[in-house]
């Protein structure tokens, strides 16, 4: 049993981990550029890089393997190179016609770049500087003729280095410019006073990447809208209420509804009220959910034009879309649970019962509904998630700022953590209530332990 | 010993007629569907939508290439004089016409043929998809089987919806292969790639008994590779599963293109869809139009309860154990 439970476990751990890592690659990986939705599309390439740096979308995304360009200070012993300005690490800003190397890295080597992957001596230079040629590059028309592209860093010793590195096409180039540089060289010592190579593969760093924070932020619920700094739990707490306020009265009313209903025909197995029940809740099931919702809302408009569109205002609100959601619903819930109650009665212990003398009502109501209950409830647990995302169409129709109403505006407003955070949210309550059914039915079915 | 027992003689009667020829199952299947008149009339109609779809693709492309005003394409047959116009017996108007004065029976017409191409093609990738990977689980077992098997159960707890939504997100703008994937192209993958599910599980569980029974057996034993077992033996063997799943797999795909194309995900603005024509009627009711929702909801309909039927028989046909799946 303990055996049983462990792998389980494990197994729903895997799952979690597939969900959060397929919702990731997803609007992280293929996802358009978000830094673009929310620097402001007109943005400056700096300004949304700086974006990007700040909320770590720079970063590589599931493993920090790379070779950077590296340029290593020699004038004096263990030391580190320092630069002009510090605004972001790694990467090359131009100014003017002046490059600098802007960096805010505490270690003893300078790297150039961001995390370029697959860096050689044939790669473009402009892997490095994110798309911008060295130089030869004019940003306007009226620009005069474009100048040197000029490498400055303020060495340990206090001296500033100046490298003309203007026309470099590839990385391979650029290293040279900077080795075999006339100011490169000491006049004192005639030694290099800085040396640039690219560095061995490093692994080093293999999960400064994006995916682990995330991993991390949302085990511990800890992420942000990216549009206004809230954070999600804050925002779950606040519209949690409206979404549960609609789903659970809906899953009730549409357990017992449909309850009801497949009993009283499954009753009368076979005759004209059986016929009639299946090909009703076939017709329901072949009608669109959009026309119940618009219909449903354009009755509830006609009886009552107060109560048809918002749930602030008035309690009464909740009927309509409770009412839509039981009906939409209603047509698939009948089949299953006469599927299932039919079943149940040509087993040999409703014969056996009925043999004896029991009677049909007793048979149905007291024998054969107690064991129906087992897949229904499964059934129903289930479906809990998809009734808090399921209502999504429901709340954005009628104006009930819940849950499936925040993820169809966090998808438009690109608010990343927000959806990945939501999408985890459901993954988990879904397999936790899978985690739970399955091992309360080993527990009570000692059947299932065996397998 | 009587020599004669060894001699070989003509046999005195004339050769048994050979056994009668088994039907195949696909041939059993046919003839009950053949037989199942209701399952004939859905077949009836899920021709003539696949007809109309047809059509609509023929349509288009003349009217394109005509540039007449004879032959107008759908989005020049707006006409401000007719806005909102209710139905009438002329044929134009027979379902009215929408806010630009376009005829409702028009675009219900060609939105034929965006639901039909998306069933097609959303299933033309879910389910061989599914039908592979559901064999090779079955089949080789051990790491395949945990990897595929963790794979669905992790799509599988994302709701459909919600995953839809978020591929139709990250497609955007996204180009592969000179197919833009913000438009109807991504739709079709982003469907195909979700709706595997059903066919890998009922596949995976087909294989796995298969493979213990004798005749799988004797070809591994006859030295056949297991790639070969696998495609010549088991695939095969597992068709109807596929062909069940395809039918069904339909609905799914045409209620997903719906809801996307109602919230602006699915297809491209300007096409016709009946995803779109709902959601550009959605306020209409309040207005006393009833009928471009009503055509949209109507087709789709017929449609949906048409392929419905005819999966269920289809399935009854060909698999009578899975009846009550």
């Amino acid at each position: 049993m303990l055996r049983f439970i462990l792998r389980r476990l494990g197994q729903a751990v895997l799952t979690i981990f597939g969900v959060m890592l397929i919702s990731f690659l997803l609007f992280r990986g293929i996802a358009g550029d978000i830094a673009a939705i929310h620097a402001g599309d007109k943005s400056s390439e700096q300004y949304k890089a700086e974006w990007r740096h700040r909320h770590g979308y720079d970063l590589p995304l599931l493993l920090n393997v790379h070779r950077r360009l590296v340029v290593e200070d020699k004038t004096s012993g263990p030391s580190r190179l320092e630069v002009l300005d510090v605004r972001d690490r790694n990467r090359f800003s131009r100014t003017g016609d002046v490059l600098e190397l802007i960096l805010s890295d505490d270690s003893d080597h300078v790297r150039l770049g961001r995390y370029v992957r697959f860096l050689s001596a044939e790669s473009p230079v402009e892997e490095l500087t994110g798309g911008k040629p060295l130089a030869g590059l004019r940003e306007k028309k009226s620009d005069p003729q474009p100048g040197q592209a000029l490498l400055k860093f303020t060495l340990s010793d206090g001296k500033v280095l100046e490298i003309d590195v203007t026309g470099s096409k590839t990385v391979g180039q650029l290293i040279r410019r900077i080795n075999e540089s006339p100011q490169n060289i000491d006049p004192a010592t005639h030694q290099k006073l800085v040396e640039s190579r690219i560095s061995d593969w490093t692994f080093g760093d293999l999960f400064d990447a994006q995916f682990w924070p995330y991993l991390l932020h949302s085990v511990t619920f800890q992420a942000r809208s990216l549009k206004n700094n809230q954070k999600l739990t804050d925002i779950i707490a606040e519209r949690a209420p409206y979404s549960l306020s609609l789903t659970i009265p809906a899953m009730a009313v549409g357990w017992l509804v449909g309850m009801v209903i497949s009993c009283f025909v499954a009753y009368y197995r076979d005759s004209v009220i059986d016929r009639l029940g299946v090909l009703l809740s076939v017709l329901g099931m072949c009608i669109p959910f959009l026309a119940f919702m618009i219909i449903g809302q354009w009755v509830m408009f006609r009886l009552a034009p107060d109560h048809a569109y918002g749930l602030t205002t008035s309690r009464a609100n909740i009927y309509a879309p409770v009412a839509i959601m039981v009906f939409a619903g209603l047509g698939r819930t009948v089949r299953f649970y006469r599927t299932v109650i039919l079943d149940e009665t040509g087993r040999d212990y409703v014969r056996t019962a009925l043999a004896k003398g029991v009677s049909v009502q007793s048979v149905l109501f007291k024998h054969v509904l107690k064991n129906c209950m087992l897949p229904i409830l499964t059934n129903l647990i289930l479906s809990i998630p998809f009734l808090i995302m399921g209502s999504l169409l429901v709340e954005s129709y009628f104006g009930i700022s819940g849950l499936g109403d925040l993820f169809l505006t966090s998808i438009q407003d690109g608010d990343e953590p927000i959806m990945n955070g939501l999408v985890f949210l459901t993954a988990l309550i879904y397999t936790i209530g899978l985690l739970v059914t399955d091992l309360s039915y080993a527990v009570f079915d000692p059947r299932i332990r065996l397998q | 010993m009587n020599s004669d027992r060894h001699k070989v003689s003509k046999p005195a009667e004339p050769a048994e007629p050979p056994a009668e020829k088994g039907r195949s199952l696909l041939a059993d299947a046919r003839r009950k569907l053949v037989r199942d008149k209701g399952a004939m009339v859905c077949l009836v109609v899920i021709v003539a939508y696949s007809l109309l779809a047809v059509a609509g693709f023929a349509y288009e492309a003349l009217a394109k290439r005509a540039a007449d005003d004879n032959l107008p394409t759908f989005a020049q047959m707006a006409d401000p004089s007719r806005t909102n116009e209710a139905p009438s017996l002329q044929w134009r108007n027979l379902m009215g016409a929408d806010w630009l004065g376009r005829p409702v029976i028009v675009k219900t017409l060609l939105g034929a043929k965006v639901s039909m191409t998306v069933g097609l093609m959303a299933n033309a990738i879910a389910v061989p998809l599914g039908m592979v990977l559901g064999a090779v689980a079955g089949y080789y077992g051990r790491r395949f089987d945990d990897v595929i098997v963790w794979l669905y159960t992790t799509l599988s707890s994302i709701p459909g919806i919600v995953l839809l939504i978020a591929m139709r997100f990250a497609f955007k703008g996204v180009t592969v292969l000179g197919l833009d994937l913000t438009g109807i192209h991504g739709l079709y993958i982003a469907l195909g790639v979700l709706s595997w599910i059903g066919t890998c599980r009922l596949v995976r569980a087909e294989t796995m008994k298969l493979r213990e029974l004798d005749y799988v057996v004797a070809a591994r034993a006859s030295g056949r590779s297991r790639l070969a077992v696998l495609f010549r033996h088991i695939l095969p063997n597992v068709m109807h599963l596929g062909i069940i799943n395809f039918s069904l797999g339909f609905v799914g795909a045409i209620r997903a293109e719906v809801i996307l194309s109602y919230l602006g995900l699915g297809v491209p603005v300007g096409t016709p869809s009946w995803g779109s024509m709902i959601n550009a009627a959605r306020l209409d009711l309040f207005q006393g139009r009833w009928w471009e929702l009503t055509a949209a909801v109507g087709a789709m309909f017929l449609l949906v309860l048409a392929l419905n039927i005819f999966g269920d028989r289809l399935r009854d046909a060909l698999d009578p154990r899975l009846r009550n799946v």
